[in-house]
């Protein structure tokens, strides 16, 4: 068996390189079909029913209305009489009819009596939340009285939070369900086409083996597509019920109500450092909500380990849509009360943040030689030293400019995935495994490993992934991806090329071990001269193809991704004093993620969580009305995203080096949209001299705190 | 985001249209550029029975200038006010405030007698038509009659067209010389529509003082209105740095703001103030330069 690795990076041919994404070409001209796009013969279209109260008790339903309207084919009842409903847009009943139009007047002739429950929507102000925040015991870490009570400790005192914001997903979540017999066909909007099948299964009490799975392109997910939702059932059922194919796509007010959201925080923080900038005690008391379900626990204080710490959480439950993993879940959260709050004591000690955080490295563990780097780059390509001005101190006039930093982590070991490779007589490579690209390059990091691993141009590979009949190829979350079939990929492809080898070495007068492809041969090693061209090669296989499985983890056999990855944000901004307006002028990136497969897929990832990250900064709010309990921006007219007009100039700089290359493939998805809220905050607070707490950084909220205190 | 079922009908004349509205009242909608009305009707806020397209209609969608006139057919789009040449010359102002709307989709289909006529609070073309003193042309079963901008927007979304009319046309006098205007404007960050939007006018006279200042808000309160506060502060005196504030500083007197979700009460009466200042200064200025505007 081969010694499984990676090749070294001056050997490697299309490992690291920048390499455009192979599916760019089918996406822009439109010929890359999305879940939404799928239609097929006979089709029924589905619309949903759902409540219009964020509390109630379903009290009576009666779809005879509805069952009556001519074009209706079909109504399932999701949640009946009697059921007690917890948020707005939860799912009633859906309907399948001939077309959208007729499925949507039939909703409309649904008639339901609610008894009205009292709700509770927003948590911001926890001493109206009562009996629906539940505590969470203190934690403690040393001594953080003592440590606060020291004389020459220096403290100060924050709150700051982030708002509750939905995933917006371009393309709606939703099915297209199909029954042949017992046996039901399922095109999800997915990040896990194979993780969906167990669970159709389960919900429908049918064999895991008669469900099937198949998705090729889905149009965003960020963590909020990973299950079958009790819409995907309902597909299901209305097509079970009518015996035709019915499509359930969510309409965009739905998808923003109930189709995930990322937990908000408050946090009132307390942290001390010696007079000279170091570290000593935290203290924070936080809340947070995602629903029903309480929400997450946000790590705090985030990267820093104070050597003393009082950490009091509160989760609170609200009646509002859940929320679902949101790229990095937790982390954003977590970042942005710390690094605001180390931001506003290097203030009060009319310190450099950066010098601070230099300071303090090594609070930060083993990662800290590698941050410490990594703030060194980013100030340089930042101009930091030059242009930082303590603050307040920039320039006169209304508009100010300031500059701010953040620090950020993630796991992202690859996760567990199978793989098999195919070389068939006539050269061409098909490599299959049940993953899903969902926009971060999965299919051209897959194509990549293959392609250098056989020494072959991407255009001889071909990939079969997005069907569950292929070999599991695991879900897309946690940026476990990358790792994970870059891995499975690898091996399978050393294994397959193992083979090929082997029936041909003869042929070359050698034997297998003394064999290599290099740029479209098979040659020996030590004779280059003596070899087949790839197709040769291939050919002398006859009419048998090798195949080989390969697999992630195969710890026996070498590990090919490992785990923890880091980034430093800086991001530098200008602020419109008289209307609160905040504009970000660039922001810098230094981003470590082991040994990346494509550089160019890489990069984008990273300039795509930081324009994410613009967004929940400055923009994204999911707004609720206490009175009524509904979501008053359930689209895109009131729910701003960043767009192009607010995309500044981005310095992404990926940190390659002999160190990074030994790591292995990790996740990089992720961590990128973690530090953006907290060094575009702290750019502000920079630049204005006043602290906004919560985001969205709305105009409003800065004229607010700029009024409130700082400058006149 | 369906809108309920509809009959369409597309009359051939003014007249027609006039009488099928005239039969049908409030059960029939005209559609215009459509970015208003199929918007409501697909959230099914708006449900008309019929649908009277008025597109084709070639009496609405011409443009003349004369010595004292500029008309402006209601069909025609944002996009052309923006880019067409004639408007560019005789009404820049106009041209400006068009180019505000929306985005470029939004331009090139609403038309600037659906926005009027729709009367939206946070609509771009409101207070420009009460700066410059417009007049709107509407078609009835009667025959003819002219509405002053003035008394044209009467309160959140209700003007003072009937159900059974049609604007026609907008006609705009024409400016004297030595006169600035300007449009200037804050965004709801995601729909674009105006949180505030100030149009203003400065003639100067010969003195160099401000003859004739006119000054037109929207999104600040449910209905357009002119700052006369504002007016009346700046008439007479030069138009310098310290004169603009404070007249600006009037700018929401006797109004009460709006609050929602986009901006609150404060907030739009602490932006009118600041955005009248920024329009008047860029209207003095152009008043003084050369080149008109
Ligand atoms: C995404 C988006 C963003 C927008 N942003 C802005 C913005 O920033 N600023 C802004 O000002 N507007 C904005 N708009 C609105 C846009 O300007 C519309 O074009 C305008 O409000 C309506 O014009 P329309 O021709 O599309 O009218 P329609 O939608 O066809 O009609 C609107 C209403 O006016 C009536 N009507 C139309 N024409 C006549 C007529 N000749 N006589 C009598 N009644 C008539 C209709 O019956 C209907 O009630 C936006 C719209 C969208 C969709």
């Amino acid at each position: 068996m081969p010694d499984y690795n990676w090749p070294e990076p001056d050997s490697a041919a299309l490992v690291g390189k920048r390499i455009s994404r192979v599916d760019g070409p089918a996406k822009v001209t439109g010929t890359a079909k999305y879940t939404y796009d799928v239609t097929r013969p006979g089709m029924l279209y589905a619309k949903v029913l759902r409540s219009p109260y964020a509390h109630c008790r379903i009290v009576s339903i009666d779809v005879s209305a509805a069952e009556k309207l001519p074009g209706v084919e079909a109504v399932y009842v999701v949640q009946g009489a009697g059921t007690e409903i917890h948020w707005q847009g939860d799912d009633i009943a859906a309907v399948a009819a001939v077309d959208e139009q007729t499925a949507e007047d039939a909703v409309q002739n649904i008639k339901v009596q609610y008894k009205q429950l009292a709700h509770l929507v927003q948590e911001e102000d926890l001493s109206k939340a009562g009996d629906r925040a539940k505590p969470a015991a203190e934690q403690v870490v040393g001594n953080p009285d003592e440590a606060f009570a020291a004389a020459e400790a220096v403290t100060v005192e924050g709150y700051y939070g982030t708002s509750v914001v939905t995933h917006c997903c371009l393309e709606s979540h939703g099915f297209v369900a199909e029954w042949e017999g017992d046996t039901l066909t399922v095109y999800p909007s997915t990040q896990a086409v194979e993780r969906l099948t167990g669970q159709f299964a389960e919900a429908l009490k049918i064999p895991a083996t008669n469900v099937h799975t198949m998705m090729q392109y889905v149009g965003g997910g960020f963590g909020s597509k990973f299950a079958v939702d009790r819409w995907g059932i309902a597909a299901a059922h209305l097509a079970k019920q009518t015996g035709k194919p019915v499509k359930l796509m969510l309409e965009r007010a739905p998808e923003q109500m109930v189709a995930g959201n990322r937990p908000s925080v408050y946090a009132k923080v307390k942290i001390a450092a010696k007079p000279d900038g170091t570290l000593t005690a935290w203290e924070s008391d936080s809340w947070s909500t995602g629903g029903m379900g309480g929400g997450g626990s946000p790590p705090m204080p985030y990267i820093w380990n104070f050597p003393h710490q009082r950490k009091r959480h509160t989760a609170v439950s609200i009646n509002a849509g859940s929320a679902r993993a949101w790229r990095a879940p937790n982390h954003p959260q977590g970042c942005y009360v710390t690094m605001c709050s180390i931001e506003d004591l290097a203030a009060k000690l009319k310190m450099d943040p950066l010098d601070l955080v230099l300071k303090n490295i090594a609070l930060t563990g083993e990662r800290s030689e590698l941050y410490r780097q990594e703030l060194l780059k980013a100030a340089e390509l930042m101009e930091w030293k030059r242009r930082w001005h303590p603050r307040a101190q920039g320039s006169p006039g209304p508009v100010k400019q300031g500059l701010g930093l953040a620090l950020h982590t993630w796991a992202g070991r690859g996760h567990a995935a199978e793989c098999r490779i195919t070389i068939h007589p006539d050269g061409y490579v098909e490599v299959s495994t049940c993953t899903q690209d969902i926009g971060t390059g999965t299919r051209t990091v897959i194509a990549i490993v293959a392609a250098e691993t056989l020494g072959v141009p991407m255009e001889m590979v071909k990939l079969n992934i997005g069907d569950n009949h292929l070999p599991p190829g695991g879900s897309s979350g946690g940026s476990t991806t990358v790792g994970g079939v870059s891995s499975s990929t690898r091996r399978a492809a050393m294994d397959a090329r193992e083979q090929l080898f082997a029936r041909i070495a003869s042929g070359l007068g050698t034997t297998a071990e003394n064999l290599e492809t290099v740029n479209g041969t098979v040659r020996v090693k030590n004779d280059p001269s003596k070899g087949f061209t790839w197709k040769q090669a291939a050919a002398k296989l006859g009419v048998n193809p090798v195949s080989a499985m390969g697999k992630n983890p195969d710890e026996a056999k070498g590990a090919l991704t490992s785990s923890g990855v880091g980034g430093v944000q800086m991001a530098d901004v200008s602020v419109d004093t008289e209307t609160g307006v905040v504009r970000v002028n660039k922001m810098v990136a230094v981003q470590d993620c082991g040994l990346i497969v494509d550089m160019k897929t890489a990069e984008s990832q990273v300039y795509g969580a930081m324009i994410m990250g613009i967004g929940y900064t400055l923009f994204e709010e999911r707004v609720m009305d206490e009175i009524t309990g509904r979501m008053l921006n359930p689209n895109m007219e009131f729910y701003k995203l960043a767009g192009l007009a607010d995309t500044p100039e981005m310095v992404v700089h990926m940190w390659t080096d002999a160190e990074q290359q030994k790591r292995g493939v990790i996740g990089l998805g992720e961590p990128p949209t973690i530090s953006p809220g907290a060094a575009i905050a702290n750019a502000v607070a920079n630049a204005t001299g006043v602290r906004v707490p919560t985001l969205p950084l709305t105009p409003d909220k800065v004229l607010a705190a700029l009024e409130k205190g700082g400058l006149a | 985001m369906f809108p309920a079922n509809f009959n369409y009908v597309r009359p051939n004349n003014i007249r027609e249209a006039v009488q099928f509205l005239n039969e049908h009242k409030d059960d029939a909608k005209v559609l215009a550029g459509g970015q208003s009305l199929i918007p409501m009707m697909k959230l099914r806020l708006a449900a008309p029975e019929f649908l009277v397209d008025i597109g084709r209609l070639p009496e609405l969608k011409e443009i003349d200038l004369d010595d004292a006139v500029l008309t402006i057919g209601s069909l025609i789009r944002h996009a052309d006010i923006e880019t067409a040449d004639l408007i560019a010359r005789a009404c820049p102002l106009l041209a400006e405030t068009a180019a505000e709307i929306g985005d470029a989709q939004v331009r090139n289909r609403g038309t600037i007698g659906g926005s009027l006529a729709h009367a939206d609070p946070s609509a771009d073309l409101p207070a420009t038509m009460l700066v410059l003193d417009a007049r709107f042309s509407v078609a009835g079963p009667d025959g003819r009659r002219i509405i002053m901008a003035e008394d044209f927007f009467t309160d959140v979304m209700t003007t003072a067209l009937r159900p059974n009319e049609i604007l026609v046309s907008i006609e705009i006098p024409k400016m004297s010389r030595r006169t600035g205007c300007a449009y200037v404007k804050m965004h709801q960050q995601a729909s674009g529509f105006a949180i505030v939007g100030v149009a203003s006018l400065i003639t100067l006279g010969r003195n160099g003082r401000a003859e004739d200042v006119r000054v037109g808000i929207n999104g600040v309160s449910g209905v357009p209105y002119r700052a006369h506060a504002v007016e009346e502060s700046l008439r007479g005196k030069p138009v310098d740095e310290r004169n603009i504030a404070e007249a600006a500083a009037l700018a929401a007197q006797g109004v009460e703001p709006l609050s929602d979700i986009h901006a609150s009460s404060e907030y739009r009466r602490e932006m009118a103030t600041v955005y009248a200042r920024r329009s008047l200064q860029r209207a003095a200025q152009r008043a003084s330069a050369p080149q008109r505007h």
